[in-house]
């Protein structure tokens, strides 16, 4: 073979790679309003920075004829690039491909691109879009869940793990985004549950539809399991490079310093006013957020879950901040189970990756009753006290008006090793308020 | 957050006056006492579980030099294979 004809063969099985499942898979997954794997990680990343990996990887399953059945790559597409100009592994998966169902040798691409990360000390981004494990493996595609499950858990906390759900995620996939720092999903044609509608018909008799079950409406409002719910597949994509601007590599380096632009001593007279005069009256603590930070920039976490609180980062003179704030403008900004459980995690991710953690509180206190003491209030609120007791990193916390009680306590409280606390004349601290009657709406 | 301080300290108080109005006058009397008492940042910075009392709009280059400051910070926590959060 001449040395041309050796590129020429190169090149067409590059070209044989890139069509996935082929034109016309490639046609359907476009009418259901969707991009492909190869187009979505285009979009996530630098242009021109992806470096594909394992292209010509096929799977090597024999039995019920998918011997037959080849295609370059097999349901995965794996590699890295960059994101502003900081590198980033990512994978997604391939619905083109037997619908994306996870084969061994997909596992095993994705576990390269997760085991490299890990030594470079870079984020991984993992985009999902698969029907479940291929049936056709049996075991050997559950051991491959099981072998990504263990790099989720052993990177956790080691370098950021980012999971964007663009189709269907069900049964034990779920596990591995439920393992990651932060899970983006889409409005519409992304869902994550254990069961589906048809298993839970059958075992509960329940009638439910896949989005009532498991759609981002569900999961980024009630649940809590997505931290981000798009509109598109691009926007949920830029979501992403978002978050990565104002996080670090891994949990030895710190967050990118940008230059600042908003002068540092920037006077904000209308926060002289913001706080009502009567005690009762809410104000929307985000309105204070936006004002005190580096041009009203504010990536807000879980922003329609536990509305209560607001977790999010920002930047204060270039720097990359953790926010954690009680919102009085929902149930009085009360504590509850799910604002704990949001804060807890939060405040874990930053003191993980040493993200400095700015506390506004204005907190009434825990909400009473049996709903929360038999959901467990008081282990949740632990949860948010021990991350708080627990974290080493900078830690400012400002009091605006009520810090009442045991919410005082788990709000970044002096004692709780909070380095610098400061306090807004309209603070009230105390074991609780002195009329009853403080009402939550 | 059920019942306010005032309800707790002087519950027994409160429910020895009859007259309606005489009762809403003591109540406002007593809520007003600890509002000055302990309804105010002072208390806690008394005792340094505040640093300083800031003005509002001043909130934003108060954050930044503390961080500032702070950027240097070290704290390790004790040696242990892992911690046991409240899960």
């Amino acid at each position: 073979m001449l040395i041309e004809q050796k590129i020429q063969e190169l090149l067409e099985k590059r070209n044989e790679a890139r069509l996935g499942g082929g034109q016309k898979r490639i046609d359907s997954q476009h009418a259901k309003g969707k991009m492909t794997a190869r187009e979505r990680i285009a979009l996530l990343l630098d242009e021109g920075s992806f470096e594909e990996t394992d292209m010509f990887v096929t799977h090597r399953t024999v039995d019920f004829g998918l011997d037959k059945q080849q295609y370059l790559g097999d349901g995965v597409v794996t590699g890295h690039g960059t994101i502003d100009g900081r590198v980033v592994y990512v994978y997604a998966q391939d619905f083109t491909v037997f619908g994306g169902a996870l084969s061994e040798t997909m596992s095993l691409k994705i576990c390269k691109v997760m085991d490299q990360a890990m030594k470079v000390g870079a984020p991984v981004i993992g985009i999902c879009d698969s029907g479940g494990a291929r049936i056709q493996e049996g075991s050997r595609s559950l051991a491959g869940y099981a072998e990504i499950f263990q790099r989720n858990i052993n990177a956790s906390g080691v370098i950021p793990q980012i999971s964007a759900i663009f189709g269907p995620c069900a049964g034990g996939a779920v596990y591995s985004p439920a393992l990651t720092d932060f899970i983006i999903m889409t409005n519409v044609g992304s869902y994550m549950f254990l069961t589906g509608p048809k298993v839970v018909k059958t075992v509960i008799g329940e009638d439910v539809s896949t989005d009532d079950l498991g759609g981002a409406r569900i999961h980024s409002q009630k649940s809590g399991v997505a931290h981000f719910a798009a509109e598109t597949e691009e926007e949920g994509l830029a979501i992403i490079r978002r978050l990565i601007s104002f996080i670090p590599q891994n949990n030895m380096e710190n967050a990118p310093l940008v230059e600042c632009n908003d002068p540092i001593d920037r006077m904000e007279d209308a926060l002289n006013q913001i706080i009502p005069d009567n005690p009762n009256k809410p104000y929307n603590v985000g309105d204070i957020i936006n004002a005190i930070v580096d041009n009203g920039d504010f990536l807000e976490i879980h922003k329609n879950y536990a509305k209560n609180i607001i977790v999010g980062f920002a930047r204060f003179d270039g720097m990359s901040v953790g926010i954690v704030a009680n919102n009085p403008a929902f149930f009085a900004g009360v504590l509850d189970c799910d604002a704990s459980r949001k804060g807890a995690r939060f405040v874990r991710f930053c003191d993980a990756f040493n993200i400095p953690i700015v506390t506004l509180v204005d907190v009434p206190g825990f909400l009473p009753g049996t709903g929360q003491e038999y959901n467990g209030i008081i282990v949740h609120g632990a949860k948010l006290l021990y991350a708080y007791g627990e974290s080493t990193v900078p830690k400012v916390t400002v009091t605006l008006r009520k810090s009442y009680g045991g919410s005082h306590l788990v709000m970044g409280c002096k004692q709780l090793r909070n380095d610098v606390n400061y306090a807004w004349p309209t603070a009230e601290i105390a074991v609780m308020g002195a009329s009853g009657g403080q009402r939550c709406r | 957050m059920a019942s306010g301080a005032v309800e707790v300290l002087d519950g027994k108080k409160i429910a020895e006056i009859e007259n309606p109005e005489e009762r809403a006058e003591f109540v406002a009397k007593k809520v007003d006492e600890y509002t000055k008492k302990f309804a105010n940042p002072y208390e806690a910075a008394k005792f340094g579980y505040i640093d300083d009392v800031i003005e509002p709009r001043n909130t934003r280059f108060r954050v930044i030099r503390a961080l500032r400051t702070l950027e240097t910070k070290r704290l390790a926590n004790p040696e242990k294979k892992h911690s046991n959060i409240p899960l």
